[in-house]
């Protein structure tokens, strides 16, 4: 029996070469799996749950594979923006942090 | 939550058609509830959109490439499911080689576009549970080949139950 050594997280963390682009507005993580920003950075769901919005689960955020600190349960471009939806509602990611 | 644990591979190389990229069949006396799906590809910056399935599958199960799931809690004691290249019940594996005669039975139809991967995440009533020692297991699968093949990204979350 063959046992590969292969990378499942490899979606998570920030992509190289040649085949990086720029998500389109209004594009949603779920369904989508990744968003890249204008600065090339790949933001996607983790593995940790966290508070959720009624109905829904949520967890942490990540931006090129490292925390930023919110938990949602959708992350989404709109108007050139980053932003997620938390149990308190949407949040922006303005380059530094949410507000 | 605890016993929760990854089937996945990255850098795979598809076969030029209907592909099953993941497939996890519950064991004897371990079930499990599907928590998170995914899939994606940096092959081509071309943008191309992509169907996608859940399903179940009886025996013949399709042939795999073993991927044995890993924890995401390491406290956790190793899966009761493990690596497996026939799809047999206890097993995981991805990226399929021959899908196997038995029947598909389709949960969901869904599309993605190949730039932005696929990821599910059910709200809480749309968890799919494969019970303990039924004889059907879970395949991710995408029903027509893709126009890229090279280096896609597969992965099914887990939690046991029972």
């Amino acid at each position: 029996m063959i046992e590969l050594n292969l990378d499942p997280m490899a979606a998570l963390r920030k992509r190289q070469g040649e085949q990086c682009f720029e998500t389109e507005n209004y594009v949603s993580s779920p369904p989508a799996l990744w968003i890249i920003d204008e600065t090339n950075a790949c933001w996607t769901l983790g593995f940790n749950p966290g508070e959720a919005p009624s109905g829904e689960f949520a967890f942490n955020v990540l931006r090129d594979g490292i925390n930023t600190g919110v938990f949602a349960s959708r992350i989404e471009r709109r108007n050139g923006r980053i932003r997620c939806f938390t149990k308190d509602g949407w949040k922006v990611w303005n380059g530094r942090f949410w507000f | 939550m605890a016993r929760e644990y990854n089937v996945g591979g990255g850098g795979l190389t598809l076969a030029n058609q209907a592909v099953t990229l993941a497939f996890i069949n519950p064991a004897a006396t371990q079930g499990f509830e599907v928590l998170r799906a995914w899939c994606g590809q940096t092959g081509t910056a071309t943008s191309a959109q992509q169907r996608v399935q859940f399903n179940t599958q009886v025996t013949a199960f399709p042939t795999l490439t073993s991927a044995t799931p890993s924890k995401t809690k390491f406290n956790d004691p190793a899966s009761a499911i493990t690596g497996g290249t026939a799809g047999a019940a206890g097993t995981a594996g991805i990226n399929a080689s021959a899908e196997g005669a038995g029947t598909k039975t389709v949960v969901t139809h869904d599309t993605f576009n190949n730039l932005n991967g696929y990821l599910w995440v059910p709200t809480p009533r749309e968890l799919i549970v494969m019970g303990a020692g039924i004889a059907s297991g879970f395949g991710f699968h995408l029903p027509v080949a893709p126009g890229s093949l090279t280096n896609w990204q597969v992965g099914v979350t887990y939690g046991e139950i029972g």
